[in-house]
C-alpha cells in the first residue's frame, strides 16, 4: 500500500490521488428526496415541453 | 422499470411521470457529486450545485437529444452549476487556505496508506492543493480523474478544444505535483 505513496501515475501523480479523486461520494438521502420534492413542485407548475396533461388527468376533469 | 435506459426514462418523464426521475437522481446523483465536492471544494457548495443542476436539467428535458449519451449532456449542466457556485464562493470567501507541507512530510514518514487518520489527512490536503488550481485546470483534471473521460468527451462537457484540455491537465497535474511532494506551498 505504501508504494502508492511514491508510484507516479501516467500524469506524474502519486497513484494514491488518482484513488482519492475517484473515492465515491455519498450524499445524504434527504438531500435527493428535497431535490425530487422541487420536481414534483416543477412539474406542478409546468409540464415538461410543454405537452398535454396525460390521458387520465384529462378523464378525471371530464375532459374526455 | 431499472431496466429502463436513460432515454427510456426521459420519455416517460415527458410522457408526465415526474417520479420516474426518481431513476435519473438514483444513477447520477451521487456520482457526479464526486465531481461537484472537489470541484467546488465543500458538501454544502456542492449539494447546492447538484440540486440545482438536476432540477435545470428536469426542466430542459425537451430539448435532451437521444443521438447524445445523456449521462454526457447532464454532466455538462452539472459542471456549468459548479462553475456558477464556484464563481459566487470565490466573491463570497476569496481565501483558500494555505495547505500544510509538515502533514504531507509526517504522512509520507508514516507510511500514511496504512493509518487511517494519515490518509484522511493526506485527502485533506488534496482538497486544499485543488482548490489552489485555477479553475479551468482544476475542471479539467477533475473530469480526467473523477469521470476518467477521454480528452474528447471532456471537450464536449466543457466546450474547450481538446489541444487546450491537454494543456490544463498537465498544468495541473505539475501544479498538484509540485504542492503535494513538498517541493513549494503558496
Amino acid at each position: 500500500m505504501s508504494d502508492d505513496l511514491e508510484r507516479l501515475d501516467e500524469h506524474g501523480l502519486p497513484a494514491w490521488v488518482g484513488r482519492a479523486l475517484r473515492r465515491p461520494v455519498a450524499m445524504d438521502d434527504a438531500a435527493k428526496a428535497r431535490l425530487m420534492g422541487r420536481v414534483r413542485a416543477a412539474a406542478e407548475q409546468r409540464r415538461p415541453g410543454g405537452r398535454r396533461a396525460p390521458a387520465a388527468w384529462r378523464t378525471r376533469r371530464g375532459l374526455t | 422499470m431499472t431496466t429502463l435506459t436513460d432515454a427510456g426514462i426521459v420519455r416517460r418523464v415527458l410522457a408526465g411521470d415526474a417520479d420516474a426521475y426518481a431513476l435519473i437522481v438514483d444513477r447520477y446523483y451521487d456520482r457526479y457529486a464526486r465531481f461537484a465536492v472537489h470541484m467546488v471544494g465543500n458538501r454544502e457548495d456542492a449539494e447546492e450545485a447538484l440540486q440545482d443542476a438536476f432540477l435545470r436539467a428536469y426542466r430542459a428535458l425537451d430539448r435532451y437529444e437521444e443521438r447524445e449519451k445523456f449521462g454526457g449532456w447532464l454532466l455538462r449542466i452539472v459542471v456549468n452549476e459548479c462553475r456558477t457556485v464556484a464563481a459566487r464562493r470565490r466573491r463570497r470567501d476569496l481565501r483558500f487556505p494555505d495547505c500544510d507541507p509538515t502533514i504531507w512530510s509526517a504522512a509520507m514518514a508514516a507510511h500514511a496508506a496504512d493509518h487511517p487518520a494519515e490518509l484522511a489527512a493526506l485527502r485533506e490536503e488534496l482538497a486544499r492543493a485543488l482548490g489552489q488550481l485555477p479553475a479551468e485546470q482544476r475542471e479539467a483534471v477533475l473530469l480526467k480523474y473523477t469521470e476518467e473521460l477521454s480528452y474528447d468527451e471532456i471537450a464536449a462537457v466543457t466546450g474547450a478544444g481538446t489541444s487546450a484540455l491537454k494543456m490544463r491537465v498537465k498544468r495541473a497535474c505539475e501544479r498538484l505535483r509540485e504542492i503535494l511532494l513538498g517541493a513549494a506551498c503558496v
